[in-house]
């Protein structure tokens, strides 16, 4: 299985950005570097807005993601409530 | 009296569509490849370009809304770095060095991605990929000047910054970043989205912004640590586009597998070649460092580039050819300015071309 990532800016924005996605995603690695963390997951990560909005309390669209977003990878589907990443192979 | 209901917003799929095929049209009085010449003679075949879907579904109207919002940011920190004369505070003077490899031999490239990207917009046919391409060719002109932008900053207090599109032309280590992007901006259109969208964005990009920016908050430079993720947050569309592009031409006809295989392997080498900048900035002149060119290689390259190689396994792709050398150069630590001596020293050709 092959490891997708997704890599986030440090700061209060993505916060609960991040304790979201290690919530929904608990076979997922955080990996701290300055300024960024970085999420390794194996096969498949998946980002839910559901999970974000009941951290931060209001509305969030996961589009402002690409505002702090550093970089990802893996095939990518996004709907109006997830993001996910994934590797077919 | 009569209720006010809210008009539903569009989901996010169907935006999409509203905001990309909704606004093209098919042509009557003009032929197709009159209007798109450079559609065909490089031998790829597209049967459906409506097959073409951006998974990040972004549309022009949200575009801009988020790179605004990017841009207050960028701007904040920049101001407040400049203010508090932040750049007396960088972890050593021999940190600029790096800084000003990057504004003489990456930021021109920016410069050059944006051109680029505007030509293919304008010469694909599909609604999907030319709107993603004039965003990714916003984003690099967006690039370019706020590098040129946050660095103007050094240029007041140190030598060396003032004249860095000149340069490119003439230092002889830059003829590696430049003949790259000169040779990409002139192939075709789909040589070029493989070139730059795929090889150089999806499979090497990682280990230009990454590592590197964090590095650069890690010696005190916020100016570049900001404009570098700032530009970052764009390359996940950019790789995403790279990716999908290869996909869709590779679904489109087998027989375009060779002929994107070959470009592959032509890129992949290309702009690792490119990248030995970075693993000299990275070795050698960031004065706390945070991984070395080595470890970046094997998280970037080998970790990541190996599972996007898998998983285009489907389609009858193999990994570049040439790997075998580019292991050796990294595992060696050999940059740029170190290659005089090995069997190729020429940035244009592989180690075993004829
Ligand atoms: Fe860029
Ligand atoms: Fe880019």
């Amino acid at each position: 299985m092959s490891t997708v990532f997704i890599a986030l800016q440090t700061n209060d924005d993505t916060r609960p950005i991040i304790g979201a996605i290690l919530e929904d995603n608990p076979h997922a690695r955080l990996n701290e570097q300055p300024a960024m963390v970085k999420i390794d997951a194996e096969g498949r990560l998946v980002v839910r807005r559901s999970s974000i909005e009941e951290r931060i309390g209001r509305d969030f669209d996961l589009q402002e993601l690409h505002i702090n977003l550093i970089s990802l990878s893996g095939n990518i589907d996004e709907s109006d409530d997830e993001l996910t990443l994934s590797w077919g192979a | 009296m009569d209720m006010q209901v809210a008009k539903k917003k569009l989901g996010l799929k169907e935006r999409y569509q509203v905001m990309t095929r909704g606004l093209d049209w098919t042509p009557s009085y003009q032929k197709m490849e009159d209007i798109y010449p450079y559609a065909a003679y490089e031998g790829i075949k597209i049967h459906d370009w409506d097959k073409w879907e951006d998974p990040f579904r972004l549309t022009m109207d949200a575009y801009w809304k988020y790179q605004a919002e990017k841009e207050r940011k960028l701007y904040a920190i920049i101001d407040a770095y400049a203010q508090n004369n932040g750049h007396l505070n960088v972890t050593d003077a021999r940190y600029l060095n790096a800084v000003k490899l990057f504004l003489t031999g990456i930021s021109p490239l920016e410069y050059m991605a944006h051109r680029g990207f505007a030509h293919v917009g304008r010469q694909f046919p599909g609604a999907g990929p030319r709107v993603a391409c004039l965003m990714q060719s916003l984003d690099e002109i967006r690039h370019a000047q706020t590098q040129i932008h946050s660095l103007s900053n050094y240029n007041k207090y140190y030598n060396g910054f003032h004249d860095f599109r000149h340069m490119l032309e003439r230092v002889w280590y830059l003829s590696v970043p430049r003949s790259f992007f000169d040779d990409a901006v002139t192939a075709g259109p789909f040589e070029f989205m493989v070139a730059i969208g795929f090889s150089f964005e999806y499979v090497l990009t990682n280990l230009l912004f990454v590592p590197f920016v964090s590095g650069a908050a890690y010696n005190g430079d916020m100016g570049t640590m900001t404009f570098g993720f700032s530009a970052q947050s764009d390359e996940a569309r950019h790789m995403t586009l790279g990716l999908e592009v290869i996909k869709f031409i590779l679904e489109q006809d087998p027989d375009n597998l060779p002929i994107v295989q070959r470009w592959i392997d032509k890129w992949t080498w290309r702009g690792y070649r490119v990248l030995t900048l970075v693993g000299m900035m990275m070795d050698y002149m960031l004065p706390k460092r945070i991984m070395s060119w080595k470890e970046a290689w094997e998280v970037y390259f080998e970790e990541n580039g190996g599972a996007l190689f898998k998983d285009l396994a489907r389609y009858g792709i193999r990994p570049p050819k040439w790997l075998d050398q580019i292991s050796f150069g990294r595992a060696y630590r050999i940059p740029a300015g170190c290659l005089v001596g090995r069997r190729s020293t020429r940035w244009n050709e592989g180690p075993f071309s004829s």
